[in-house]
Protein backbone atom coordinates (compact mmCIF):
# COMPACT_ATOMS: atom_id res chain seq x y z
CA UNK A 1 0.00 0.00 0.00
CA UNK A 2 1.87 3.08 -0.80
CA UNK A 3 2.39 5.80 1.93
CA UNK A 4 0.34 8.98 1.91
CA UNK A 5 2.09 11.65 1.79
CA UNK A 6 -0.63 14.57 2.13
CA UNK A 7 -2.60 13.42 5.26
CA UNK A 8 -3.82 16.09 7.20
CA UNK A 9 -3.14 16.49 10.71
CA UNK A 10 -4.83 18.65 13.27
CA UNK A 11 -2.82 19.71 16.82
CA UNK A 12 -4.31 17.15 19.57
CA UNK A 13 -5.60 19.04 23.10
CA UNK A 14 -4.46 16.92 25.99
CA UNK A 15 -5.42 17.22 29.27
CA UNK A 16 -3.39 16.86 32.59
CA UNK A 17 -4.74 17.19 35.83
CA UNK A 18 -6.51 18.26 38.14
CA UNK A 19 -6.54 15.08 39.35
CA UNK A 20 -2.79 13.35 38.22
CA UNK A 21 0.22 12.60 40.33
CA UNK A 22 2.55 14.16 38.09
CA UNK A 23 0.83 18.04 38.81
CA UNK A 24 2.06 17.80 42.73
CA UNK A 25 -1.49 18.84 43.55
CA UNK A 26 -4.48 20.15 41.80
CA UNK A 27 -3.15 21.62 39.02
CA UNK A 28 -4.11 21.27 35.63
CA UNK A 29 -2.68 22.21 32.33
CA UNK A 30 -3.85 21.67 29.00
CA UNK A 31 -1.39 20.64 26.17
CA UNK A 32 -1.89 21.42 22.53
CA UNK A 33 0.77 18.53 21.39
CA UNK A 34 1.68 17.96 17.34
CA UNK A 35 2.75 14.49 17.86
CA UNK A 36 5.09 13.94 21.00
CA UNK A 37 6.08 18.03 20.41
CA UNK A 38 4.37 20.16 22.77
CA UNK A 39 2.95 23.33 20.56
CA UNK A 40 1.22 25.34 23.75
CA UNK A 41 0.75 25.13 27.28
CA UNK A 42 -2.07 26.78 28.91
CA UNK A 43 -2.30 26.14 32.82
CA UNK A 44 -5.24 26.36 34.72
CA UNK A 45 -5.00 27.37 38.17
CA UNK A 46 -7.88 27.69 41.31
CA UNK A 47 -8.42 24.51 42.25
CA UNK A 48 -7.39 24.88 45.62
CA UNK A 49 -8.23 28.92 45.82
CA UNK A 50 -9.42 29.30 50.07
CA UNK A 51 -9.88 33.42 49.78
CA UNK A 52 -6.95 33.24 52.07
CA UNK A 53 -6.53 37.11 51.65
CA UNK A 54 -9.68 37.70 51.92
CA UNK A 55 -10.04 35.68 55.21
CA UNK A 56 -6.86 37.92 56.28
CA UNK A 57 -9.13 40.78 56.58
CA UNK A 58 -11.25 39.36 59.26
CA UNK A 59 -9.05 37.47 60.80
CA UNK A 60 -6.48 39.02 63.87
CA UNK A 61 -2.69 39.13 63.50
CA UNK A 62 -2.34 36.20 65.78
CA UNK A 63 -5.30 34.31 63.83
CA UNK A 64 -3.61 35.19 60.87
CA UNK A 65 -0.25 33.05 61.08
CA UNK A 66 -2.37 29.86 60.99
CA UNK A 67 -3.70 30.96 57.79
CA UNK A 68 -0.18 31.27 56.41
CA UNK A 69 0.70 27.64 57.60
CA UNK A 70 -1.68 26.63 55.32
CA UNK A 71 -0.33 28.56 52.12
CA UNK A 72 2.66 26.74 51.12
CA UNK A 73 2.01 23.82 53.08
CA UNK A 74 6.06 22.31 52.77
CA UNK A 75 7.58 25.37 54.50
CA UNK A 76 5.30 26.39 57.21
CA UNK A 77 7.86 28.24 59.06
CA UNK A 78 8.97 30.54 56.36
CA UNK A 79 5.13 31.51 55.39
CA UNK A 80 4.24 32.26 59.18
CA UNK A 81 7.97 34.47 58.87
CA UNK A 82 6.51 36.68 56.23
CA UNK A 83 3.50 37.84 57.61
CA UNK A 84 5.52 38.38 61.23
CA UNK A 85 7.82 40.21 59.72
CA UNK A 86 5.86 42.35 57.50
CA UNK A 87 3.71 43.34 60.76
CA UNK A 88 6.80 44.09 62.41
CA UNK A 89 8.32 45.95 59.59
CA UNK A 90 4.72 48.03 59.80
CA UNK A 91 5.26 48.61 63.75
CA UNK A 92 9.26 49.53 63.87
CA UNK A 93 9.85 47.06 65.83
CA UNK A 94 12.27 44.10 65.92
CA UNK A 95 12.13 40.94 67.76
CA UNK A 96 14.74 39.92 70.36
CA UNK A 97 17.87 38.41 69.35
CA UNK A 98 17.59 34.98 70.44
CA UNK A 99 13.88 34.78 68.66
CA UNK A 100 15.65 36.00 65.93
CA UNK A 101 17.98 33.06 65.93
CA UNK A 102 15.49 30.77 66.59
CA UNK A 103 13.46 31.56 63.23
CA UNK A 104 16.53 31.03 61.12
CA UNK A 105 17.69 28.05 61.99
CA UNK A 106 13.89 26.63 61.98
CA UNK A 107 13.52 28.37 58.38
CA UNK A 108 16.67 26.98 57.40
CA UNK A 109 15.58 23.39 58.31
CA UNK A 110 12.33 24.12 56.80
CA UNK A 111 14.06 24.80 53.99
CA UNK A 112 16.00 21.75 54.15
CA UNK A 113 13.11 19.34 55.17
CA UNK A 114 11.32 21.27 51.89
CA UNK A 115 14.18 20.61 49.32
CA UNK A 116 14.34 17.03 50.19
CA UNK A 117 10.39 16.55 49.45
CA UNK A 118 11.27 18.34 46.15
CA UNK A 119 14.42 15.50 46.13
CA UNK A 120 12.07 12.72 46.58
CA UNK A 121 9.19 13.89 44.51
CA UNK A 122 11.32 14.80 41.19
CA UNK A 123 12.99 11.58 41.36
CA UNK A 124 9.34 10.20 41.44
CA UNK A 125 8.96 11.83 38.12
CA UNK A 126 11.98 11.57 35.90
CA UNK A 127 11.85 7.94 36.75
CA UNK A 128 13.14 6.70 40.35
CA UNK A 129 10.36 5.06 41.80
CA UNK A 130 10.81 4.78 45.25
CA UNK A 131 13.92 5.07 46.17
CA UNK A 132 14.57 8.49 45.95
CA UNK A 133 11.26 9.00 48.16
CA UNK A 134 12.71 6.94 50.48
CA UNK A 135 15.86 9.33 51.16
CA UNK A 136 13.81 12.19 50.93
CA UNK A 137 11.46 11.38 53.37
CA UNK A 138 14.41 9.90 55.57
CA UNK A 139 15.44 12.72 56.22
CA UNK A 140 11.89 15.09 56.55
CA UNK A 141 10.71 12.80 59.00
CA UNK A 142 13.52 13.30 61.45
CA UNK A 143 13.42 17.16 61.17
CA UNK A 144 9.74 16.88 61.29
CA UNK A 145 10.26 15.25 65.06
CA UNK A 146 12.50 18.08 65.88
CA UNK A 147 10.13 20.51 65.02
CA UNK A 148 7.09 18.57 66.59
CA UNK A 149 9.52 18.84 70.19
CA UNK A 150 9.61 22.57 69.54
CA UNK A 151 6.23 23.84 68.59
CA UNK A 152 3.90 20.55 69.28
CA UNK A 153 3.23 20.19 65.47
CA UNK A 154 4.27 18.50 62.75
CA UNK A 155 3.58 20.78 60.37
CA UNK A 156 0.92 23.55 60.81
CA UNK A 157 2.98 25.11 63.59
CA UNK A 158 1.62 28.60 64.37
CA UNK A 159 5.18 29.19 66.07
CA UNK A 160 6.13 32.62 65.13
CA UNK A 161 4.35 35.65 66.91
CA UNK A 162 4.70 39.15 65.78
CA UNK A 163 7.39 40.60 68.07
CA UNK A 164 8.79 36.60 68.82
CA UNK A 165 8.25 33.61 69.15
CA UNK A 166 5.19 31.31 71.07
CA UNK A 167 7.82 29.67 73.26
CA UNK A 168 11.39 29.17 74.19
CA UNK A 169 13.15 26.06 72.75
CA UNK A 170 13.10 22.85 75.19
CA UNK A 171 15.71 21.37 76.77
CA UNK A 172 18.24 19.87 74.87
CA UNK A 173 17.25 21.29 71.32
CA UNK A 174 20.77 22.44 70.58
CA UNK A 175 22.53 18.92 71.07
CA UNK A 176 19.17 17.37 69.16
CA UNK A 177 19.74 19.95 66.09
CA UNK A 178 23.83 19.17 66.56
CA UNK A 179 23.03 15.16 65.98
CA UNK A 180 20.39 16.23 63.43
CA UNK A 181 22.59 18.10 61.42
CA UNK A 182 25.74 15.69 61.20
CA UNK A 183 23.14 13.28 59.85
CA UNK A 184 21.56 15.53 57.22
CA UNK A 185 25.48 15.94 56.10
CA UNK A 186 26.23 12.84 55.63
CA UNK A 187 22.60 11.71 53.84
CA UNK A 188 23.05 14.62 51.45
CA UNK A 189 25.87 12.91 50.25
CA UNK A 190 23.87 9.95 49.76
CA UNK A 191 21.30 11.65 48.08
CA UNK A 192 24.22 13.84 45.93
CA UNK A 193 25.75 10.00 45.17
CA UNK A 194 22.36 8.57 43.74
CA UNK A 195 20.74 10.93 41.40
CA UNK A 196 23.31 14.21 40.70
CA UNK A 197 25.46 12.45 38.01
CA UNK A 198 22.89 9.33 37.00
CA UNK A 199 23.49 8.84 33.33
CA UNK A 200 19.25 8.50 33.23
CA UNK A 201 18.92 11.06 35.23
CA UNK A 202 21.03 13.58 33.55
CA UNK A 203 19.40 12.41 30.05
CA UNK A 204 16.18 13.47 31.23
CA UNK A 205 17.11 16.91 33.01
CA UNK A 206 20.22 18.02 31.24
CA UNK A 207 19.38 21.07 28.46
CA UNK A 208 15.27 20.31 29.38
CA UNK A 209 13.36 23.28 30.27
CA UNK A 210 16.20 25.84 29.65
CA UNK A 211 15.08 29.52 30.23
CA UNK A 212 17.15 32.79 29.91
CA UNK A 213 18.37 34.86 32.59
CA UNK A 214 16.31 37.85 30.81
CA UNK A 215 13.50 36.00 30.46
CA UNK A 216 13.51 34.54 34.34
CA UNK A 217 13.73 38.05 35.42
CA UNK A 218 11.25 39.60 33.04
CA UNK A 219 8.50 36.90 34.07
CA UNK A 220 10.14 37.83 37.99
CA UNK A 221 10.81 33.97 38.81
CA UNK A 222 12.91 33.53 41.95
CA UNK A 223 14.36 31.40 44.21
CA UNK A 224 16.39 28.20 42.89
CA UNK A 225 14.36 28.68 39.53
CA UNK A 226 16.14 32.00 38.70
CA UNK A 227 19.66 30.94 40.63
CA UNK A 228 19.50 28.38 38.10
CA UNK A 229 20.01 30.92 35.18
CA UNK A 230 23.03 32.25 37.13
CA UNK A 231 21.75 35.48 38.59
CA UNK A 232 22.56 35.69 42.23
CA UNK A 233 19.56 37.31 43.49
CA UNK A 234 18.56 36.20 47.11
CA UNK A 235 16.75 38.16 49.04
CA UNK A 236 18.73 36.85 52.32
CA UNK A 237 22.03 38.35 50.72
CA UNK A 238 20.33 41.56 48.61
CA UNK A 239 17.96 42.91 51.31
CA UNK A 240 19.02 41.18 54.71
CA UNK A 241 16.49 40.15 57.31
CA UNK A 242 16.67 38.22 60.96
CA UNK A 243 20.75 37.92 61.16
CA UNK A 244 21.58 36.63 57.91
CA UNK A 245 24.10 39.23 57.20
CA UNK A 246 25.59 38.07 60.40
CA UNK A 247 26.74 34.17 58.63
CA UNK A 248 28.95 33.26 56.45
CA UNK A 249 27.49 31.11 53.36
CA UNK A 250 27.38 30.81 49.48
CA UNK A 251 24.79 31.28 46.82
CA UNK A 252 25.13 28.20 44.50
CA UNK A 253 24.31 29.57 41.14
CA UNK A 254 23.51 27.33 37.76
CA UNK A 255 24.54 28.11 34.20
CA UNK A 256 22.28 27.10 31.67
CA UNK A 257 18.59 27.18 33.59
CA UNK A 258 17.38 24.16 32.57
CA UNK A 259 16.52 21.26 35.28
CA UNK A 260 19.31 19.85 35.80
CA UNK A 261 20.72 23.42 37.66
CA UNK A 262 17.17 24.04 39.19
CA UNK A 263 18.04 20.17 40.66
CA UNK A 264 22.00 21.01 41.22
CA UNK A 265 20.67 24.50 42.53
CA UNK A 266 18.55 22.96 45.38
CA UNK A 267 20.74 20.20 46.34
CA UNK A 268 23.60 22.56 47.03
CA UNK A 269 21.35 24.70 49.11
CA UNK A 270 20.52 22.16 51.21
CA UNK A 271 24.49 22.24 52.07
CA UNK A 272 24.41 26.28 52.38
CA UNK A 273 21.33 25.36 54.73
CA UNK A 274 23.07 23.52 57.30
CA UNK A 275 26.03 25.80 57.58
CA UNK A 276 24.11 28.59 58.62
CA UNK A 277 22.61 26.34 60.71
CA UNK A 278 25.45 25.34 62.20
CA UNK A 279 27.10 28.71 62.77
CA UNK A 280 23.20 29.97 63.91
CA UNK A 281 23.46 27.33 66.82
CA UNK A 282 26.89 28.41 68.13
CA UNK A 283 26.36 31.79 68.02
CA UNK A 284 22.95 31.87 70.04
CA UNK A 285 22.45 34.14 72.85
CA UNK A 286 20.49 33.59 75.73
CA UNK A 287 17.72 36.23 76.73
CA UNK A 288 13.65 37.23 75.80
CA UNK A 289 12.41 35.82 72.76
CA UNK A 290 9.35 38.14 72.74
CA UNK A 291 9.11 41.77 72.44
CA UNK A 292 6.09 43.74 73.98
CA UNK A 293 3.68 44.66 71.70
CA UNK A 294 0.37 43.30 71.77
CA UNK A 295 -2.09 44.42 74.46
CA UNK A 296 -5.01 42.36 75.69
CA UNK A 297 -3.33 39.77 72.74
CA UNK A 298 -4.16 42.33 70.22
CA UNK A 299 -1.63 43.49 67.39
CA UNK A 300 -2.65 46.90 66.21
CA UNK A 301 -0.46 48.24 63.59
CA UNK A 302 -0.12 51.64 62.62
CA UNK A 303 -2.32 53.11 59.60
CA UNK A 304 0.40 52.33 57.01
CA UNK A 305 1.40 49.96 54.15
CA UNK A 306 4.53 48.28 54.21
CA UNK A 307 5.90 45.15 51.37
CA UNK A 308 8.28 43.04 53.68
CA UNK A 309 9.68 40.18 50.99
CA UNK A 310 11.42 36.52 52.38
CA UNK A 311 13.89 34.12 50.83
CA UNK A 312 11.61 30.82 50.86
CA UNK A 313 12.33 27.70 49.38
CA UNK A 314 10.49 28.25 46.46
CA UNK A 315 11.87 32.18 46.15
CA UNK A 316 10.49 34.97 46.98
CA UNK A 317 7.37 35.41 49.17
CA UNK A 318 6.02 38.49 49.43
CA UNK A 319 3.81 40.62 52.02
CA UNK A 320 1.86 43.84 51.08
CA UNK A 321 0.38 44.90 54.23
CA UNK A 322 -1.91 47.71 54.57
CA UNK A 323 -3.19 48.69 57.92
CA UNK A 324 -5.82 50.70 59.25
CA UNK A 325 -4.55 50.85 62.57
CA UNK A 326 -7.63 48.34 63.67
CA UNK A 327 -6.76 44.89 64.87
CA UNK A 328 -7.31 43.02 61.50
CA UNK A 329 -5.34 44.15 58.15
CA UNK A 330 -7.33 46.32 55.71
CA UNK A 331 -5.53 44.31 52.92
CA UNK A 332 -2.81 41.65 52.64
CA UNK A 333 -1.35 40.73 49.58
CA UNK A 334 0.52 37.32 49.49
CA UNK A 335 2.93 37.17 46.31
CA UNK A 336 3.64 33.26 46.23
CA UNK A 337 6.84 32.40 44.40
CA UNK A 338 5.47 29.46 43.11
CA UNK A 339 2.85 31.72 41.40
CA UNK A 340 5.11 33.91 39.92
CA UNK A 341 7.42 30.82 38.38
CA UNK A 342 4.33 29.18 37.34
CA UNK A 343 3.90 31.86 34.68
CA UNK A 344 7.14 30.99 32.82
CA UNK A 345 6.02 27.27 32.39
CA UNK A 346 4.88 28.11 28.86
CA UNK A 347 7.78 29.62 27.74
CA UNK A 348 10.16 26.65 29.23
CA UNK A 349 8.00 24.05 27.98
CA UNK A 350 7.09 24.28 24.34
CA UNK A 351 8.78 22.51 21.83
CA UNK A 352 10.16 19.68 24.00
CA UNK A 353 8.19 16.42 24.41
CA UNK A 354 5.10 15.57 26.19
CA UNK A 355 7.23 13.24 29.09
CA UNK A 356 9.44 16.31 29.59
CA UNK A 357 6.54 18.74 30.34
CA UNK A 358 6.20 16.39 33.60
CA UNK A 359 9.81 17.01 34.70
CA UNK A 360 9.54 20.79 34.11
CA UNK A 361 7.06 21.27 36.09
CA UNK A 362 8.41 18.75 38.67
CA UNK A 363 11.63 20.88 38.40
CA UNK A 364 9.69 24.16 39.10
CA UNK A 365 8.74 22.73 42.61
CA UNK A 366 6.22 24.32 43.18
CA UNK A 367 3.03 24.06 45.76
CA UNK A 368 -0.81 24.90 45.13
CA UNK A 369 -1.71 26.26 48.52
CA UNK A 370 0.25 29.07 47.55
CA UNK A 371 -0.54 29.28 44.17
CA UNK A 372 -4.09 29.26 44.72
CA UNK A 373 -3.90 30.81 48.39
CA UNK B 1 14.43 44.83 72.61
CA UNK B 2 12.06 48.36 71.27
CA UNK B 3 9.44 49.52 73.16
CA UNK B 4 5.80 49.37 71.16
CA UNK B 5 5.15 52.37 69.21
CA UNK B 6 3.71 55.41 70.82
CA UNK B 7 -0.33 55.68 70.25
CA UNK B 8 -1.99 57.26 67.65
CA UNK B 9 1.23 57.79 65.18
CA UNK B 10 1.21 56.57 61.99
CA UNK B 11 3.79 53.84 60.17
CA UNK B 12 7.69 54.21 60.63
CA UNK B 13 9.61 56.22 57.49
CA UNK B 14 12.98 55.22 56.94
CA UNK B 15 13.46 57.75 54.44
CA UNK B 16 15.77 57.54 51.17
CA UNK B 17 16.83 60.73 50.34
CA UNK B 18 19.28 59.97 47.68
CA UNK B 19 16.24 57.34 46.19
CA UNK B 20 13.71 60.40 46.80
CA UNK B 21 15.52 62.65 45.15
CA UNK B 22 16.47 60.23 41.96
CA UNK B 23 12.67 59.59 41.64
CA UNK B 24 11.71 63.18 41.75
CA UNK B 25 13.75 64.29 38.89
CA UNK B 26 12.84 61.03 36.59
CA UNK B 27 9.30 61.47 37.51
CA UNK B 28 9.25 65.36 37.19
CA UNK B 29 6.84 65.56 34.08
CA UNK B 30 4.61 63.07 35.51
CA UNK B 31 2.64 65.08 37.96
CA UNK B 32 3.21 62.37 40.42
CA UNK B 33 2.94 62.31 44.03
CA UNK B 34 5.85 61.07 46.16
CA UNK B 35 5.41 59.38 49.92
CA UNK B 36 6.83 56.49 51.73
CA UNK B 37 5.82 52.74 52.67
CA UNK B 38 8.24 52.52 55.18
CA UNK B 39 11.75 52.39 53.73
CA UNK B 40 10.49 52.54 50.06
CA UNK B 41 9.41 55.56 48.10
CA UNK B 42 6.32 55.25 46.49
CA UNK B 43 5.31 56.99 43.44
CA UNK B 44 1.33 57.98 42.82
CA UNK B 45 1.40 58.68 38.65
CA UNK B 46 -2.16 59.16 36.52
CA UNK B 47 -3.32 56.06 35.23
CA UNK B 48 -3.12 57.09 32.05
CA UNK B 49 0.58 57.55 32.34
CA UNK B 50 1.60 54.32 34.22
CA UNK B 51 2.49 52.47 31.07
CA UNK B 52 4.79 55.51 30.35
CA UNK B 53 6.10 55.44 33.66
CA UNK B 54 6.64 51.58 33.51
CA UNK B 55 8.79 51.75 31.03
CA UNK B 56 11.04 54.50 32.68
CA UNK B 57 11.35 52.57 35.68
CA UNK B 58 12.79 49.61 33.65
CA UNK B 59 14.64 51.27 30.73
CA UNK B 60 15.96 55.00 32.26
CA UNK B 61 19.57 53.91 33.15
CA UNK B 62 19.26 54.88 36.50
CA UNK B 63 16.72 52.92 37.33
CA UNK B 64 16.79 50.31 35.50
CA UNK B 65 13.60 48.52 37.47
CA UNK B 66 13.64 44.94 35.56
CA UNK B 67 12.48 42.71 37.98
CA UNK B 68 8.09 43.52 39.00
CA UNK B 69 8.89 41.92 42.85
CA UNK B 70 4.42 41.98 42.91
CA UNK B 71 1.51 43.79 41.46
CA UNK B 72 -1.28 44.14 44.31
CA UNK B 73 -5.05 45.47 44.27
CA UNK B 74 -6.57 48.01 47.06
CA UNK B 75 -9.81 48.86 47.49
CA UNK B 76 -10.01 51.90 49.17
CA UNK B 77 -13.89 53.42 50.32
CA UNK B 78 -12.98 56.11 47.41
CA UNK B 79 -10.98 54.54 44.79
CA UNK B 80 -9.16 51.08 43.96
CA UNK B 81 -4.95 51.53 43.69
CA UNK B 82 -2.57 49.16 41.81
CA UNK B 83 0.73 48.89 43.49
CA UNK B 84 3.91 47.71 41.30
CA UNK B 85 6.95 46.86 43.52
CA UNK B 86 9.78 47.41 41.34
CA UNK B 87 13.33 46.09 42.61
CA UNK B 88 16.77 46.70 39.98
CA UNK B 89 18.46 43.20 39.78
CA UNK B 90 21.83 45.09 38.69
CA UNK B 91 21.68 48.39 40.55
CA UNK B 92 20.03 46.53 43.36
CA UNK B 93 17.24 49.50 44.73
CA UNK B 94 13.74 49.54 45.18
CA UNK B 95 10.28 51.85 44.51
CA UNK B 96 6.61 51.13 44.43
CA UNK B 97 5.32 52.37 41.83
CA UNK B 98 1.16 53.71 42.47
CA UNK B 99 -2.12 54.81 40.08
CA UNK B 100 -5.31 55.27 40.74
CA UNK B 101 -8.68 54.30 39.15
CA UNK B 102 -12.20 55.51 40.69
CA UNK B 103 -14.91 53.68 41.89
CA UNK B 104 -16.97 54.59 38.90
CA UNK B 105 -14.30 53.56 35.94
CA UNK B 106 -12.33 50.86 37.25
CA UNK B 107 -9.74 50.60 34.77
CA UNK B 108 -5.85 51.43 34.35
CA UNK B 109 -3.58 50.02 31.63
CA UNK B 110 -2.40 47.07 31.69
CA UNK B 111 1.94 46.92 31.95
CA UNK B 112 2.10 43.27 30.18
CA UNK B 113 3.82 44.81 27.81
CA UNK B 114 6.69 46.39 30.20
CA UNK B 115 7.27 43.03 32.62
CA UNK B 116 5.24 40.09 31.23
CA UNK B 117 5.49 38.74 34.83
CA UNK B 118 2.33 41.35 35.34
CA UNK B 119 0.35 38.86 33.59
CA UNK B 120 -1.67 36.50 36.16
CA UNK B 121 -1.09 39.66 39.10
CA UNK B 122 -3.38 41.98 37.03
CA UNK B 123 -6.14 38.76 36.18
CA UNK B 124 -6.52 38.07 39.48
CA UNK B 125 -6.47 42.03 40.47
CA UNK B 126 -9.19 42.01 36.87
CA UNK B 127 -11.33 38.68 38.57
CA UNK B 128 -11.39 39.80 42.49
CA UNK B 129 -11.95 43.31 42.70
CA UNK B 130 -12.96 44.08 39.57
CA UNK B 131 -10.38 46.31 37.87
CA UNK B 132 -10.19 45.99 34.26
CA UNK B 133 -6.93 46.53 33.17
CA UNK B 134 -7.19 47.58 29.83
CA UNK B 135 -4.93 46.01 26.50
CA UNK B 136 -4.20 43.22 28.67
CA UNK B 137 -3.99 40.26 26.11
CA UNK B 138 -5.94 37.06 28.11
CA UNK B 139 -8.08 38.98 31.12
CA UNK B 140 -9.64 35.56 31.67
CA UNK B 141 -10.63 34.38 35.15
CA UNK B 142 -7.62 32.65 37.04
CA UNK B 143 -8.44 31.57 40.48
CA UNK B 144 -12.54 31.47 40.02
CA UNK B 145 -14.21 29.12 37.70
CA UNK B 146 -15.22 30.82 34.52
CA UNK B 147 -19.27 30.73 35.04
CA UNK B 148 -18.60 32.52 38.52
CA UNK B 149 -21.13 35.55 38.29
CA UNK B 150 -19.94 39.35 37.72
CA UNK B 151 -19.17 39.62 41.65
CA UNK B 152 -16.15 40.38 42.70
CA UNK B 153 -15.03 38.61 45.84
CA UNK B 154 -12.34 40.94 47.51
CA UNK B 155 -14.27 43.98 47.40
CA UNK B 156 -15.40 44.88 51.40
CA UNK B 157 -18.93 44.37 50.05
CA UNK B 158 -18.92 41.31 49.91
CA UNK B 159 -20.14 39.05 52.46
CA UNK B 160 -17.78 36.23 53.96
CA UNK B 161 -21.03 33.91 54.05
CA UNK B 162 -21.56 34.38 50.45
CA UNK B 163 -20.82 31.15 48.88
CA UNK B 164 -21.14 30.38 44.85
CA UNK B 165 -21.08 26.73 44.22
CA UNK B 166 -19.19 25.25 41.10
CA UNK B 167 -22.10 22.68 39.54
CA UNK B 168 -21.75 21.07 35.87
CA UNK B 169 -25.12 23.27 34.87
CA UNK B 170 -23.66 26.44 35.74
CA UNK B 171 -20.97 25.89 33.28
CA UNK B 172 -23.13 24.34 31.13
CA UNK B 173 -25.26 27.67 31.31
CA UNK B 174 -22.22 29.67 30.73
CA UNK B 175 -21.24 28.04 28.07
CA UNK B 176 -24.20 28.24 26.23
CA UNK B 177 -24.93 32.24 26.63
CA UNK B 178 -21.47 32.61 25.55
CA UNK B 179 -21.89 30.36 22.85
CA UNK B 180 -25.22 32.80 22.64
CA UNK B 181 -23.51 35.95 22.30
CA UNK B 182 -21.45 34.61 19.83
Amino acid sequence: MPVEHDLRTVDMLLNMGPQHPSTHGVFRMVLRIDGERVTDVEPHIGYLHRGSEKLCERENYRQIVTLFDRLDYLSNFNNELGFVMAAEKLMGIEAPERAQFIRVILCELNRISSHMMFYGAYGADVGVFGTSFMYGFRERETIQQLFESVTGARMMHSYFRVGGVFQDTPDGFEAAAGKLLSQLKRSVEECDRLLTKNEIFLERTRGVGAISAADAVDYGMSGPCLRACGVAQDVRLIEPYLTYNRFDWDIPLGKKGDCWDRYWVRLEEVRQSIAIIEQALKLMPKGPIQAPVAKFGFVKPPVGEAYFRAENPRGEFGVYLVSDGKTSPYRVKIRGPSFVNLMALRQMTVGHYIADAVVILGSLDIVLGEVDR
Amino acid sequence: MSAPPPKGAGAPVKADPKMEALLKEAYASFGATFGYAVDEVTVLVPRERIVEAARLAKGDDRLKCDYLRCLAVVEYPDKFQASYMLWSTSLGHKFMLKADAPKSDAAIPSVTSVWRGADWHEREGSELFGVTFTGHPNLKHLLLFDAFDGKFPMRKDFPYEEVQDWTPEVELRWLKEKEDAR
